[in-house]
């Protein structure tokens, strides 16, 4: 695939003609930021998969929008970006990409990379 | 001269009096290790009565005992800070010999002298009655290695007069164990019952490692801006406790390996790291391995897994005496830091004639005792267990209400009335029930038939592991000086990362001097190199003396294109090292601080 085909997720939502208005919710949705690059194809999967989600539930109702919260609260990202955020330094990151086989990349959310350190450094699980 | 007019300077006692030693911190390392009192600051310390004082006694003042027997004069201590395990102590379990109602009637309690000092370590217990009877008559000995070796027959001190009266056993640690006479003062002990308990050693997670093997990097020598050249952990992390698997094993390396890396990288300091692997020896928590062969296996594939030049890991395990002159098994990386103290940077740790380690008396484990339990044996009235030769009083078959234990006489007893129950033949496993059991599972230790020999010892030494040799004439040796270093690593031995972490650590004390001068010019380049030089020339053989590190070398000095405003020079570094002869090289900046 040629580099041409990997876009920021502004741009791909541009594009594709993606509201604005729809942006947040998209970016919330799958965890990742607008200026995020991702290739075209994994775009186009997650604009499926967002726009059947839509489709479901064209009228957000009040359970529907405290799921949303729910999940914006346990919003994942890139483990790298985690423990930067948490200030884990590189030795402690090193024993949990052996304990947990995560890399830079996978994406995790806050409960799990904190269930992780419990186990795997805090042995107080 | 003062001493303390000259920090940083170590005297040394020669003939002539007292001399000062170049500024070199080579042979200074720290030891963390885990203990629940003392500092968390870097301490430095001379003498085990120090460190006994500070931290207690526990797995760190052993193997800073182990380090100063092998010839470390000067140890730095971070204490990991570290919790006792939940259960930290068992209650203890009484070996009945013959009729158990017949007597042994007194009531047995351990526990601990003090809140503070709770640093008792994996320690196996055992009280042997040897005169049976009331607190007067009765006489005992105490093994504090699981019946490897028994302290002299001694009467029990009355520690409380009662009634009822009581005896109270220190067991030099802060724990003790406490019986109580029984109201039939002559029924308290029958010759030949045991006692025995468990004490485990406070531990620290992994994170607590870390964070006491990152306040050892952060120290410095204020006049060089050095730190130590290696670090000790003495301690195994809980989860390697808790879980003594390859992942754990490897997390705590990749821990290790990280620490000296980050630091190379960040500040061109090199340090390497010296720890424990998980011993073969039960562990008394989760834990599958059973053989010899389950745990050399586990190193092995460990080994395959993780390799750096910046990790060394000892395997070898002996019988050491401790610092109140008793014998305890427990691994020997301590000997392995002291004796790397000190050797020269070119001596090899394993030299048979000069590396002894004068407190080991035996390598240990060599056929060692391994645990089972709950081995189904069902309604089977006459079989054989699993695994032989059983050790005597270690059997206990639980058919439903029914305890069966074995009285080490080869008989089984129903422990609630004290009859025959039916007999066991120790070397075989062969047992046999004069009434068929209903639904009977066994408890017992035996002793493995694999042997800790020769041809295991090679084993864990392919596998770059230090290990422990009984050398006829001379006494136990390590095998080898191996860092965990890849196999095509030039830093496989010890020997050669020392002589070219000494060499880079020199250069840059040599470059001190420049770090706040006002600049180098092109024309001042030849006097600074031979500055640098200065302390690679002197760790050169020369034609008077060829005992020395380093056999030639080669320094290459290019000026960084922005000198004038960072001022880097690139130092290449080529060395030949005096043990074996293949050209290593190290390649970092210095910085001489010119700044516009």
């Amino acid at each position: 695939m040629s580099t041409d085909d990997r876009f920021s997720i502004e741009e791909f939502a541009r594009r594709y003609k993606l509201a604005p208005d729809q942006l947040p919710a998209f970016c919330e949705l799958f965890g990742v930021s607008p200026d995020e690059v991702v290739a075209r194809e994994e775009f186009k999967e997650m604009l499926d998969r967002f726009e059947a989600s839509t489709e479901k539930s064209p009228e957000p109702q009040e359970p529907q929008a405290e799921a949303k919260e729910a999940q914006v609260a346990e919003k994942k990202k890139p483990f790298s970006r985690l423990a930067a955020e948490r200030k884990l330094t590189h030795p402690r990151v090193a024993v949990l990409k052996v304990c947990t086989g995560w890399e830079d990349k996978t994406k995790i959310t806050e409960t799990e990379l904190q269930a992780a350190i419990n186990k795997h450094l805090l042995n107080k699980e | 001269m003062p001493i303390k007019d000259l920090p940083g300077y170590y005297p040394e006692i020669k003939d002539g009096g007292l001399g000062v030693l170049p500024p070199s911190l080579a042979g200074l390392f720290c030891l963390v290790g885990a203990s629940e009192q003392g500092t968390t600051d870097v301490k430095f310390a001379g003498d085990i009565g120090d460190i006994l004082d500070e931290y207690g006694y526990g797995i760190l003042t052993e193997h800073a005992y182990d380090a100063f027997s092998s010839g470390a004069s000067q140890i730095g201590i971070v204490r990991a800070t570290a919790s006792p395990v939940t259960t930290d102590i068992t209650v203890p379990e009484q070996k009945k010999y013959g009729d158990p109602t017949g007597g042994g009637a007194a009531v047995v309690a351990t526990g601990y002298v003090s809140p503070h000092t709770q640093v008792g370590y994996n320690r196996r217990y055992r009280i042997r009655i040897v005169k049976g009877g009331s607190f007067t008559t009765a006489t005992y000995q105490v093994s504090y290695n699981n019946g490897i070796a028994w302290g002299p027959e001694s009467s029990f001190p009355i520690t409380t007069v009662g009634p009822p009266r009581k005896s109270k056993l220190e067991m030099e640690n802060g724990t003790y164990i406490e019986f109580t006479e029984d109201g039939t003062p002559a029924d308290s002990f029958v010759a030949g019952d045991e006692y025995r308990w468990w004490c485990y050693e406070p531990r620290a997670s992994l994170d607590e490692i870390i964070a006491a093997c990152e306040k050892a990097i952060a120290w410095k020598d204020p006049n060089t801006g050095q730190g130590f050249e290696y670090i000790y952990i003495s301690n195994l992390p809980t989860s390697i406790w808790t879980t003594r698997d390859q992942t754990n094993v490897i997390a705590f390396w990749t821990a290790l390996i990280t620490l000296a890396e980050d630091l190379w990288n960040s500040e061109q300091r090199p340090i390497f790291f010296i720890c424990n692997a998980p011993p073969m020896l039960p562990l008394k928590d989760a834990d599958a391995l059973e053989e010899v062969d389950d745990w050399i296996d586990l190193l092995v594939t460990c080994s395959g897994a993780k390799r750096s030049g910046r990790l060394c890991v000892n395997a070898g395990q002996a019988l050491l005496t401790d610092a109140r002159g008793k014998l305890q098994v427990r691994s020997d990386g301590g000997a392995s830091a002291g004796l790397v103290a000190k050797a020269d940077l070119h001596h090899s740790i394993g030299w048979v004639r000069y590396m002894g380690i004068p407190n080991s008396v035996a390598i240990y484990p060599y056929k060692p005792i391994f645990e089972i339990t709950e081995e189904s044996i069902g309604t089977t009235q006459d079989g054989f267990l699993a695994k032989s030769p059983v050790v005597p009083w270690s059997l206990t078959i639980t058919d439903g209400a029914t305890i069966h234990v074995d009285g080490g006489d080869g008989v089984l007893y129903d422990q609630s009335t004290g009859t025959a129950t039916g007999t066991i033949e120790y070397a075989t496993g062969h047992y046999h029930f004069l009434a068929a059991p209903t639904a009977a599972t066994a408890d017992y230790e035996y002793v493995t038939n694999a042997e800790m020999g020769p041809s295991n010892t090679a084993r864990l030494n392919d596998a770059r592991y230090l290990s422990l040799r009984h050398f006829i004439g001379y006494g136990i040796r390590f095998t080898d000086d191996w860092m965990m270093a890849s196999a095509t690593s030039d830093y496989f031995c010890i020997r050669n990362r020392r002589i070219v972490d000494e060499a880079v650590k020199q250069v840059g004390i040599a470059n001190v001097p420049y770090v706040n001068s006002p600049g180098i010019t092109e024309k001042d380049l030849g006097a600074y190199k031979a500055d640098l030089s200065r302390p690679l020339e002197a760790m050169k053989v020369t034609e008077d003396d060829t005992d020395k590190p380093i056999m030639n070398y080669v320094m290459t000095l290019t000026p960084d294109a922005n000198i004038w405003s960072n001022g880097i020079v690139h130092c290449k570094v080529e060395i030949v090292p005096t043990p074996t002869k293949k050209k290593l090289v190290a390649v970092f900046q210095l910085t001489t601080g010119v700044k516009e």
